[in-house]
């Protein structure tokens, strides 16, 4: 699978957030999207999901070869703030989950299973997820897109509120799953991108840029990077 | 389409359920009585969901019989024949009903958790509820039409013609709304009508009190009027269940911020607040009663 990404535009008023930016993503690979704070990142991600409308442009699935628009099942989204269901209980909103999308989930496991894969106290299981803490209610959220396994996963800089365990074990699973799905990362931090992810994509001006390591060693990579969104080179 | 129905029903139970005990436990003295293990009670959900059941069948008739009998006396107070006054009325609240009242462009916590939060199939969901809710709408209106409108002199077949007049417009409406949604890129919001739609509910709500001044339509004119609707009723019908963007509405209609916790519904607070926060009060007494 391929995501397309064909000269996107949006504005707010009268500020370009993004400037035809194009890219082609594949499954099989991380992408780490990084950007200074402003950039569009989320901007960026928020298209993609159709949470906002681009004002030009446009993007696609290359699937088994031929083209489509996206479908909502073919993205998962994981905002930095999440978006969870509040007056369920952890268990419930899982219950619920898995029985609506039975039909999609491969490989299902028990709940308690999938509680344990995020870490989740057995004592938390059962309270309600407005009381959860905020890395909590990260877990639960970064669990139902896992559990629903999306072709294209959106993480809007998802582990920053994971305490080191858990960060360490997303990274983990993030691995393991990016074989038939296409994940992109974004994130302000260099070295969580460097650490996770395969290719390292820069939202820089509105436009997608791709940074090739090539031989270049984990410090000189980084100073690319730099350079770049400092806008002193052009790659 | 069952088993979908059955999901979201038991969904907006349960955050239902679970938000009058968090709200309860908002109460210094009730707090210490109730114990959080409570969410986690399976009898109690099972509980919970039948007295929901009763709760929801009682809501939807209650709307009607109020909505209805409202209209009988209005009827009976005006100085025309009340058969003709019966019809009269309801032709022109049917029609601020299908503005007001259609149910699908309500946004509502029930649909956020079911479509983004479930990853539900938007189609799927809307069209059982919508199925739904017509479905009490048929029932409820024939039940009290038959009653109020027979007390009110009107003939059985004007009564009967009632509940088919209100569905054949809200249809419509409801396809309508739905194109003009798609035209305009953006969702029609039935919680926050634009000011043109106030302005012809107040015509309209006018025009159904005209028989006050003694000029009133023939009692005939509502089941021709539902007559002439069953056809444009067909055709919306067959337009909503073959609609795709659903999803692409709610994304426009349903928006995060009004869904998450801390978010003030009214100016209220403390538990009035939490209750009103969590969806306790039953959304549909307003608007069943504008049938």
């Amino acid at each position: 699978m391929k995501l397309i990404l064909n000269k996107l535009r949006k504005s707010f008023e009268k500020k370009d957030v993004l400037c035809g930016a194009s890219f082609t993503f594949e499954t099989g690979k991380i992408y780490g999207l990084l950007g200074r704070n402003g950039a569009g990142k989320t901007t960026l991600f928020n298209c993609i999901n159709e949470d906002l409308p681009v004002d030009g442009g446009s993007f696609e699935v290359e699937d088994e070869g031929a083209r489509r628009p996206a479908r909502a099942e073919d993205i998962g989204y994981v905002l930095s703030t999440p978006v969870v269901p509040e007056f369920l209980t952890g268990r419930e909103f899982l219950k619920f989950f898995l029985d609506i999308n039975r039909d999609r989930i491969k490989n299902e496991k028990s709940i308690d299973e999938y509680f344990d894969i995020v870490s989740i106290a057995p004592a938390d299981r059962d309270r309600l997820i407005k009381d959860y803490s905020h890395g909590m209610k990260n877990k639960m959220q970064m669990l139902v897109n896992f559990i629903a396994e999306p072709g294209i996963l959106l993480l809007d800089e998802p582990l920053t509120s994971f305490d080191v365990v858990v960060a360490d074990e997303m990274k983990k699973l993030l691995r393991n799953m990016k074989e038939d799905h296409i994940i992109i990362f974004s994130t302000h931090i260099m070295e969580l991108a460097l650490d996770l992810c395969d290719e390292i994509v820069i939202l820089n001006d509105g436009v997608l840029q791709e940074i090739d390591k090539a031989n270049l060693d984990n410090s000189a990579f980084k100073d690319k990077i730099i350079a770049v969104l400092r806008g002193g080179d052009n790659v | 389409m069952f088993k979908t129905f059955a999901l979201s029903f038991r969904l907006r139970n349960t955050y239902k359920i679970n938000g009058i005990i968090w709200a309860l436990k908002g109460i210094p003295l009730i707090r210490k009585i109730l114990p959080s293990s409570l969410y986690a009670s399976r009898g109690l959900k099972i509980f919970a969901n039948i007295l929901s059941g009763i709760e929801e069948v009682f809501m939807a008739f209650l709307g009607k019989l109020i909505y209805l009998l409202i209209v009988m006396a209005a009827a009976l107070s005006m100085p025309a024949a009340p058969g003709s006054c019966f019809a009269h009325i309801l032709i022109f609240t049917t029609v601020i009903g299908g503005l007001l009242n259609t149910q699908i462009f309500e946004p509502g916590r029930d649909k956020f958790y079911a479509v983004f939060l479930m990853r539900m199939d938007a189609r799927r969901y809307v069209l059982t509820e919508y199925l739904y809710f017509m479905l009490k709408m048929l029932i409820g209106l024939t039940i009290f039409s038959l009653i109020f409108g027979s007390r009110a002199g009107a003939a059985v077949m004007t009564c009967l013609a009632v509940p088919v007049f209100v569905i054949c417009v809200k249809l419509c409406f409801t396809a309508y709304t739905l194109k003009s949604c798609l035209k305009t890129d953006s969702a029609y919001n039935e919680n926050k009508p634009k000011p043109p739609v106030w302005i012809l509910t107040a015509v309209l709500l006018a025009l159904a009190a005209v028989p006050y001044a003694g000029y009133v339509l023939p009692e005939a004119a509502l089941p021709v009027l539902a007559a002439i609707m069953l056809i444009p009723a067909v055709f919306s019908g067959r337009y909503i269940s073959g609609f795709s963007s659903y999803r692409r509405i709610y994304k426009e209609l349903l928006h995060v911020q009004d869904f998450t916790a801390g978010k003030s519904i009214t100016g209220t607070t403390g538990a009035a607040q939490q209750l009103l926060l969590c969806g306790f009060f039953p959304r549909q007494i307003p608007m069943s009663t504008r049938s």
